[in-house]
């Protein structure tokens, strides 16, 4: 296994791949600093670069974009106090007041190196991780898949914030879409009313650009008047002695390790991806310092625990995607879409038939966070200019590229009308209270879960199967129990801001 | 009733209709298992869930709302409904007028609009426009062979 990643190494530092994945880093550290431009939109502005490329060089770049991205959203944490990227949110509590307090290069190298170290360590579970459960997922039947993807999607319509019946809509809703189109196994056209476009269903890009891409940028337009005022940082000082900040890192092993298993943790949850890990890492080292009442006050503590965690949060995201075809959050989804766009069927046998690309995506991975630290170091300064471009110009470029993207994957202007009713669709949604990422889940998972209810059905009538077979019987339970348990948690948050109001 | 019962409303009306029209999808008399199987098994689902919707929406409390000045949603929204409208006419008139020239009267429009609408800074919005579809098509087109919107009217 390590020879097979060493290989792939070499074949991801081939000149053309390596460039392609240092421009994805690139993209991704530049898209990650700027508050508004989510890791999610960066992906996916990306996505149509890699049409033209080979599929290891295309998933390199896209590998690029994830780890540079987790990496990006730290800088403007830290020295503006506005996180970049969902996944830096607790990096701001105690990175911005370490740069206020006259250390912004401890504070943002304290995150960069912390990055590095956190990934790192999650590339060993990925390696051992995906290919392991890959093999344990090659066991699986159509029954025990069917199984998983109901817990998936219980999980994710459950944990989403706000009310469970909402999240679970979404994600049925995801699901129906799916459906339009010729059904997976007979060819027979559902839902079309004659039009020839639908024929083929709603491809999958567009659906995702709509919903993530548009619909952000309408919310940041909804939210321009309260923009925060950006400070002036370009005369910051920002060189550090790097032997210190990394000792500083090296004498919290116990803090850097577990906020790396909870961000790897997190990460092989399906669908919850980066905001959760750094917030609940920052939490779990908080509890566990000797010092907890100086969190928040610019402690070393907070920034590598978030930083190591949203970048572990990237091993954990692939290991799901690699072994099972299921996203571990919305940038692996995209990437799901990435991989189905360069002619690979992501899930178990993903690994075993595309080695090359399967092992270079892991190769990609390790590679990608020594590129961006040695990105980082060349031009962190000019990083922070970029994160000054007012909203008025970012927002035209970047709808500009949606549309590219969506009309490059089949040369048709109907995928355009697409990505922009779903954008319509999506914006909606958010403002109604409805989470995205159970919808998009339900997207990419729909036709797995009708193939394999169906081949289930056909294969064996009876339906208490996906009950009595031991691992189907198990994930089902489990899903139920995700369920159960959002329901009392949804019901002690309504009686508790009940009596609060009272 | 609160406003997400009516959205539950809206989804029962919705699934009801595509549950009905299930019934014009031809049956295969070869397989047991047909094409209206799972999305008739997804519909009811989604009546279930809706109909949950509804009923949370009929006995939530409502919380006292202030009442907002006609127009306001309009003022508060602006720059969504503006940027809306624009990207909208943008992907009517992308196959009329191709790529290139679309671009540019959508990306100089749509930053002039967002910014301090005065004729000083029309020029530099022009430049954002050209430069975006310029350096746009030259990569796409030139360097990753990705074809682009050609205009109607061209040969």
């Amino acid at each position: 296994m390590l020879d097979l990643v060493l290989q792939s190494v070499a074949s991801v530092l081939e000149p053309k791949t390596f460039l392609a994945m240092t421009t994805g880093i690139l993209a991704g550290l530049i898209g990650g600093a700027i508050p508004g431009i989510t890791l999610t939109m960066t992906v996916i502005l990306v996505l149509p670069f890699t049409f033209g490329m080979d599929p290891l060089q295309g998933i390199a770049t896209m590998i690029g974009v994830y780890v540079g991205g987790e990496s990006g959203g730290l800088i403007s944490a830290v020295l503006l106090g506005i996180p970049g990227t969902p996944s830096a949110i607790a990096t701001t509590f105690d990175g911005y007041p370490m740069a206020k307090k006259g250390e912004p290069g401890r504070a943002v190298w304290t995150g960069i190196w912390a990055s590095l170290l956190g990934g790192l360590l999650a590339g060993i579970p990925l390696v051992i991780g995906a290919t392991q459960l890959a093999k344990l997922a090659l066991t699986f039947g159509p029954w025990e898949y069917f199984s998983l993807f109901v817990l998936t999607l219980s999980i994710v319509g459950a944990l989403t914030e706000g009310s469970i019946i909402k999240g679970l809509l979404s994600g049925a809703l995801g699901l129906l879409v799916t459906t339009i189109g010729a059904d997976p196994l007979m060819s027979i056209p559902r839902f079309t009313f004659g039009y020839a476009f639908l024929q083929t269903g709603f491809a999958f890009l567009p659906i995702l650009i709509g919903l993530f891409a548009f619909s952000q940028l309408m919310q940041d337009l909804a939210k321009r008047g309260s923009e925060p005022e950006i400070e002036n940082v370009a005369r910051l000082k920002l060189s550090v002695s790097h032997l210190a900040v990394l000792k500083d890192i090296l004498s919290q092993p116990f803090n850097l390790l577990w906020s790396t298993l909870v961000g790897l943790w997190i990460g092989i949850l399906p669908a919850v991806g980066g905001s959760a890990a750094n917030i609940l890492a920052y939490d779990q080292a908080k509890k566990f310092s000797k010092h907890p009442e100086k969190f928040g006050t610019g402690v070393s503590e907070g920034i590598v625990a978030t930083e190591a965690s949203n970048n572990a949060n990237v091993g954990g995201s692939l290991i799901t995607m690699m072994a099972f075809g299921i996203p571990g959050d919305a940038v692996t989804a995209v990437m799901l879409g990435a991989l189905i766009i360069h002619g690979i069927q992501p899930g178990p046998l993903f690994v075993t038939t595309n080695v090359k690309v399967a092992y270079g995506m892991l190769a990609a991975y390790f590679v990608a966070h020594f590129v961006t630290v040695a990105v980082e170091a060349a031009c962190l300064r000019y990083f922070i200019r970029v994160v000054t471009v007012p909203l008025r110009t970012l927002v035209p470029i970047v709808l500009v590229f949606c549309v590219i993207g969506s009309y490059a994957l089949n040369n048709i202007m109907e995928n355009v009308y697409a990505f922009l009713i779903f954008g319509i669709l999506g914006y909606l949604m958010v403002m109604t209270g409805f989470p995205l990422a159970p919808m998009v889940l339900g997207v990419i998972l729909g036709d797995q879960i009708e193939v394999n209810l169906i081949r289930a059905l056909m294969t064996d009538p009876d339906p208490w199967l996906f009950l009595t077979r031991p691992i189907s019987g198990a994930l089902l339970v489990l899903a139920l129990l995700s369920f159960v348990v959002a329901l009392y948690q949804e019901r002690r948050f309504v009686r508790r801001r009940a009596a609060s109001a009272a | 009733m609160s406003r997400d019962g009516w959205i539950g409303v809206g989804l029962l009306l919705f699934c009801g209709w595509l549950y009905l029209s299930l019934g014009q999808i031809p049956a295969n008399p070869l397989v047991p298992i047909g094409p209206d199987f799972y999305p008739r098994v997804l519909l009811l689902l989604l009546i279930g869930l809706s109909l949950a919707l509804v009923l949370e929406g009929l006995f939530a409390k409502r919380l006292p709302r202030e009442r907002a000045a006609p127009g306001s949603w309009l003022r508060e929204y602006q720059a969504v409904w503006l940027s809306f409208s624009l990207f909208f006419l943008y992907v009517v008139l992308l196959p009329r007028l191709g790529f290139l020239f679309s671009t540019i009267l959508f990306v100089a429009a749509l930053q002039w609009i967002l910014g301090e609408r005065t004729w000083r800074r029309l020029p530099g919005s022009l430049l954002t426009g050209i430069g975006t579809a310029v350096a746009t098509y030259l990569v796409f087109e030139k360097y990753l062979y990705v074809l682009l919107p050609r205009a109607s009217w061209l040969p």
